[in-house]
């Protein structure tokens, strides 16, 4: 047993991915300023006419993948040491305890930061999305023109919270990793300062999530008030211990829950989500729709595992299953009419957190396994879909209406067929891993007794595929609407076609052999 | 050497692959070349098989070899892998498929030449051989049953290969849709056994079957429903009544096509599997008896249709289905090698004579109407002689193989020890007549398209033609196959010969093997002797002789022979009076009437009307299925379209759609775009949280 107060090597070993992306940031930013020092050129402007290739982000990109994959790397070397080990958890950081007995026992003992497989699993995903992402972004850049170097420290710093959420067991340092992650995007957002869009999408972003973080920040000190602690094995011990629960807490636990609800996009907390997404500059959506979901659903399940087992389930599954409604209708029934498919995804992603919620009310073990599983499906599919959009949308306009898409397989034979296969394992049509997220998320709420939540589930699944077929529809069956002009993408830059062919062949491949995936999301198992 | 098995299946594949994805850029040469040099490496794939497999068989107990490729659907109970199975009636399969497949690409090579679509006539034959491998070589029966539909889409796609005519296309739907009803079958069968045996395994079905028989848990009907079952696909696959209809029809496939998949490979996919799964139709003797009744039925209808068709394939379309009769008589009786042995010479002579009035069709430039060819012999004589030597040997003549292996059959209809009273003496009449109608079509449709006077003068005058021999590469296939179907009857000489037999030793270990005699233990061993020793004639044998009867082997079986008198003789007998009723209907009949006293039948015709009408219609089968079945069928599909898909079901869909899109449009105010709303939504939010969690 390793020594739990002193902050050794074991702990610092641990936290080797996070170390190694801040470091991605410090030598980004050193990067950047030796750019500039050795440059004959001082504003961005000169280098755009210098450089009309955009060359000049190459370092930063490869930067990024180097310090990305070495963090991989890494993972996968504090995986092999977990497994050698045994256990569950590699390391426990910033150890906390509860009030000895008479015995000396302490009541509760834990850390902030548990090192365990399923963070390790959250920071895999989460590093391979900044990979998929930064490489995406490149062919976006260079296309609009945006040759703006820092975005890609804003990007790996972002993706530093998104680790430490999914390590997270202490309200503090969960407020902290969500502000890290949220911080860099609202920046991101704003990116395109040609664009209007780009920049209300970013100021919108800015003010409602200010406004969140401050019921989240509200609730945890009144959680702190009621419990005097912050650790979630704390919330849970008091909890167990204190069968009349106090109306402070269950009011901290509420708001609390208001402020990851705004993250996560559950309705009602929801409506900046199409705004934002529609506006954001395309790479950023995808980084919004896969980054951030995974890091707020683990934080989310975290909550649910660690600290509110302890409580009576219907003080807050009730309210999680009625917003988890809410966003499977909600979202469904707005994307029915939309003409822009970036809003249209943007619903469909309020849509899967509610399938997603299913599962958070579920909670325990298998519901955290399957929630990797799915996500890492939807993450797949969403960073190729909102990849297809980002290089099929004409350069001024940075969103594809369902108008353009009409006749688009006579044009584009690969991309429509790859944006096919990827909105319908959104949808969840077996042979695709959407399908296998979908059954398992929904086979775990089924166990957990939650039969008639999975049934409106299901439904609503089904009801989905109305406006994902609309996408095979038009691009497949509709004849080009007269007037409008044809979308002229070009040929598909190498970065957007090795994220397509690697997006679509998981897809298959996990639907074809969901052992793969499955296997993969079993082995992440959380520390109790 | 047999664990690269799995080659032979690969080789074609990868043909069917190349040519499919490049074959559009390729030269019609390279990929004619690509497509048989495919089918001959896997031929000689096979043949290294067959080698090591005897020298592997030799040092072992059990015939089957087994290689797991690997693990494919492990479910619960059910273990499936991706198995093949390597034994004495595989091997055999497996080398007539490569081989005379190889024949028959290289002739294809020559026949579609001019056609449009030639790779793509390449990527489906190659598919074909591959799928036909699967079906023979797979292990389990849903691996046999991968092949079993991959075989029926490739007949699908080559039928209507011409699909731009309306007319192909329709043939090809209509082999799809009745192979479908046997197909339904075999899934039953397939499902009946896995669910009493646990195992779809034909090796663990095998190994378990005697033992879970004597267990008696198993009730008496099981063996006879799976048995009936898997018939009833081997009538769709094998064209036996009442499904034999597809099979004349898909003669709108290029005559390639009718030669490999619908004569000498697919439609013996049925007696394939009848021999496969012999122990399940042992154990139910009734279903024997069925199937042997369904096969002489067949090949009587069929060899009277085939008497009065013009078109020179059609004959031949029901002269293979005839044919197929012959087999599953044999299969019925218990004869299974004899059914086999039968498949074999079939294969040889009717793709000869398919590919000999391919030959014949290409030089008359695709006329394929007997009544207007002729005397074709001084023009093309490598087909006349290929073509006479095949029609000798299907018509029975001594020593040609149809000869010996219809013989065989006959002689074991005749010696079938069964409860079922005066069976084979019927069964037997049946087939010689049908043998004799066999002698009588082949030989009209040889004169009336080799010999007599030219009736096709007028025509090719006009267009300044004459009729020539075929290329090399169509007639060098046909050569190979007239000395095979010349010859090939030694494989099996019959036992007044005092000959070795080749063919029953070793097909026995498949399918006359330990496993049929443990079943007969269970049944009664004891009866065995001197069921088996009963005198035939009496015919009153229970149960269990009866199963006693088909599972004998060789030495036994010539044992109870005795009992009919002095075998020997009566064997030769038999023989001769065969031979010499095919000989009379071959030279007595057919000769005259075809060649010198031309046009003499038109009076028979008009003096047998009903009769003559009755077979040239086909017995007016297909006009049944019509008024029976397509006729309500459509009106069926047409109610339910109309009235309950249209207005139901549609009622229904839109009704929910409409409601849902009205929501949709309902909701979107509330997307305002102002922050002050969102916010508004988040705060009224938080309230309904806190209030649901504190009003708890």
């Amino acid at each position: 047993m390793i020594d739990r107060d002193v902050i050794g090597y074991d702990q610092i070993y641990a936290l080797g991915p996070v170390i190694i992306l801040t470091l991605t940031v410090l030598v980004l930013i050193l990067a950047d300023c030796i750019w500039r020092a050795f440059s004959r050129h001082v504003k961005p402007g000169d280098v755009e006419h210098d450089d009309p290739a955009g060359m000049g982000l190459m370092p930063n990109l490869v930067i990024t993948l180097i310090g990305a994959t070495a963090a991989i790397a890494d993972i996968f070397y504090l995986l092999g040491r977990l497994r050698a080990g045994g256990g569950t958890a590699l390391a426990e950081l910033f150890i906390a305890r509860g009030f000895p007995d008479a015995t000396g026992r302490h009541a509760w003992e834990a850390g902030a930061l548990a090192i365990d497989s399923f963070g390790l699993y959250v920071a895999l995903l989460g590093c391979l999305i900044l990979i998929a992402v930064s490489l995406i972004m490149l062919p976006y850049l260079q296309s609009r023109r945006l040759f703006r170097a820092e975005l890609f420290q804003l990007l790996v710093l972002s993706t530093i919270g998104m680790l430490l959420l999914g390590f997270s067991r202490d309200l503090l340092n969960t407020f902290i990793a969500i502000e890290l992650l949220s911080l860099p995007l609202y920046v991101l957002c704003g990116l395109s300062d040609k664009s209007s869009a780009s920049r209300e999408s970013s100021l919108k972003y800015f003010l409602l999530g200010a406004f969140a973080s401050g019921f989240l920040i509200y609730g945890a000190s009144l959680v702190y008030g009621a419990v005097g602690h912050l650790n979630y094995k704390a919330i849970a011990f008091y909890l167990s211990s204190n069968p009349d629960v106090s109306n402070v807490l269950l009011a901290g636990l509420s708001l609390v829950g208001v402020g990851i609800a705004f993250k996560l996009a559950l309705v009602p907390f929801h409506a900046w989500v199409p705004d934002v997404y529609q506006g954001a500059p395309t790479p950023v959506t995808a980084f919004m729709a896969s980054g951030v979901k995974v890091a707020m659903f683990a934080a989310a399940i975290r909550l649910v595992n660690d600290s509110l087992v302890g409580l009576d389930a219907q003080y807050w599954r009730d309210a999680l299953a009625v917003f988890a409604i809410l966003s499977m209708i909600i979202g469904n029934l707005f994307a029915l009419h939309q003409s822009s498919v970036k809003r249209l995804l943007a619903y469909s992603a309020i849509t899967h957190t509610g399938y997603l919620a299913v599962a958070l009310c579920a909670g325990g073990p298998a519901a955290a396994q399957s929630l990797l599983i799915y996500l890492a499906a939807y993450c797949i599919a969403s960073i190729g879909a909102f990849m297809l959009v980002a290089y099929l949308s004409r350069p001024g306009q940075d969103d594809v209406y369902f108008d353009e898409l009409h006749d688009l397989s006579q044009r584009y034979p690969a991309a429509s067929a790859a944006l096919a296969i990827l909105v319908l394992s959104m949808g969840g049509l077996p042979m695709t891993a959407g399908f296998i997220g979908k059954l398992l998320v929904f086979r775990d709420a089924w166990a957990a007794g939650l039969h008639g939540l999975v049934i409106f589930a299901v439904l609503n699944s089904v009801v989905s595929f109305y406006f994902y077929l609309r996408f095979l529809r038009a691009m497949y069956m509709q004849p080009r609407v007269p007037g409008t002009a044809p979308l002229e993408a070009g040929s598909m830059p190498a970065a957007y076609a090795i994220t397509a062919v690697v997006s679509v062949v998981l897809t298959i491949l996990f639907g074809v052999l969901p052992q793969l995936l499955v296997e993969w999301g079993n082995s992440g198992v959380m520390l109790q | 050497m047999l664990q690269y098995v799995w080659l032979t299946i690969a080789f074609p594949l990868v043909g069917a692959l190349v040519n499919g994805l490049f074959g559009q850029r390729m030269s019609k040469k390279a990929s004619g070349t690509l497509g048989s040099a495919m089918v001959f490496l896997s031929f000689l794939t096979a043949l290294a098989s067959y080698f090591s497999y005897k020298s592997w068989a030799a040092g072992s107990d059990s015939p089957y070899f087994e290689l797991t490729l690997w693990p494919w659907i492990h479910v619960g109970q059910l273990q499936i892998d991706a198995a093949l199975l390597i034994d004495p009636l595989s091997t055999t399969m497996m080398l007539l498929i490569t081989g005379v497949g190889f024949l028959i690409h290289l002739y294809s090579t020559g026949y579609m030449s001019h056609d449009k679509g030639y790779s793509r006539f390449f990527v489906y034959l190659n598919l074909f051989i591959a799928m036909m491998l699967i079906l023979v070589l797979g292990n389990n029966l849903a691996l046999m049953f991968v092949g079993w539909e991959g075989v029926g889409l490739c007949s699908y796609l080559l039928i209507g290969f011409w699909y731009q005519d309306m007319y192909n296309a329709k043939c090809g739907m209509k082999a799809f849709v009745v192979n479908r009803i046997g197909d339904f079958g075999v899934l039953l069968g397939a499902f009946i056994l896995f669910w009493n045996f646990n195992t779809l395994s034909f090796t663990e079905l095998f190994g378990n079957f005697s033992s879970v028989m004597n267990s008696a848990t198993i009730e008496s009907w099981v063996p006879l429903a799976a048995a009936l079952l898997l018939f009833l696909g081997a009538t769709g696959k094998s064209a036996q009544l009442p499904l034999h209809i597809w099979l004349p029809d898909a003669m709108a496939g290029p005559t390639p096509v009718s030669a490999l998949i619908h004569a000498a490979t697919m439609v013996t996919a049925g007696v394939y599997m009848v021999c496969r799964l012999n122990p399940v139709f042992t154990a139910a003797p009734t279903a024997g008896f069925i199937i042997a009744c369904v096969g002489a039925a067949t090949a009587f209808i069929a060899a009277t249709i085939a008497l009065t068709q013009n078109d020179i394939k059609k004959v031949l379309a029901y002269s293979t289905v005839s044919q197929l009769g012959f087999m599953f008589l044999a299969c019925g009786v218990g004869a299974y090698w004899v059914a086999m042995f039968h498949v074999l010479t079939h294969a040889f002579f009717k793709a000869c004579l398919f590919l000999g009035s391919g030959s014949v069709i290409h030089a008359m430039h695709e006329e394929q109407d007997t009544r207007v060819m002729g005397g074709l012999a001084k023009y093309m004589p490598l087909t006349y002689w290929t073509f006479l030597i095949s029609t000798l040997a299907i018509a029975g003549i001594v020593p040609l193989s149809g000869f010996f292996s219809k013989d065989e059959i006959l002689w074991r209809v005749a010696t079938w020890q069964t409860q079922f009273g005066s069976a084979p003496m019927i069964l037997w009449f049946v087939a010689i007549a049908t043998a004799f109608m066999t002698a009588f079509y082949m030989g009209r449709v040889f004169f009336k398209t080799f010999l007599g006077k030219p009736r096709w003068t007028k025509h090719y005058v006009e267009h300044h033609h004459h009729p020539h021999e075929s290329p090399r590469s169509m007639t060098f296939p046909l050569v190979v196959l007239a000395t095979l179907a010349a010859i090939g009857g030694f494989m099996g000489l019959p036992h007044f010969t005092h000959a070795p037999n080749f063919l029953e030793p070793w097909l026995a270990a498949s399918t006359g093997g330990e496993e049929q005699l443990n079943i007969v233990g269970r049944i009664g061993l004891e009866e065995h002797g001197s069921a088996a020793h009963d005198d035939h004639g009496t015919a009153a044998h229970d149960d269990h002789g009866a199963a006693a009867g088909h599972a004998e082997d060789a030495a036994a079986h010539h044992e109870a022979f005795v009992s009919f008198g002095s075998t020997e003789t009566t064997e030769i007998i038999f023989a001769l009076v065969s031979v010499a009723l095919a000989a009379f209907a071959l030279l007595g009949l057919a000769m005259p009437l075809y060649t010198k006293r031309f046009g003499a039948t038109e009076k028979l015709h008009t003096s047998l009307g009903p009769l003559y009408r009755l077979s040239l219609n086909k017995w007016y089968i297909d006009e049944l299925y019509h008024y029976l079945i397509v006729i309500p069928g459509t009106a069926l599909a047409y109610g339910c379209w109309r009235v309950f898909d249209m207005k139901f079901i549609d009622g229904i869909v839109n009704g929910v759609g409409n409601v849902l899109g009205w929501l949709g449009h309902g909701v979107r105010p509330f997307q305002t775009g102002f922050v002050r709303n969102y916010a508004m939504y988040l705060l009224l939010g938080a309230v309904v949280y806190l209030a649901l969690s504190l009003l708890k």
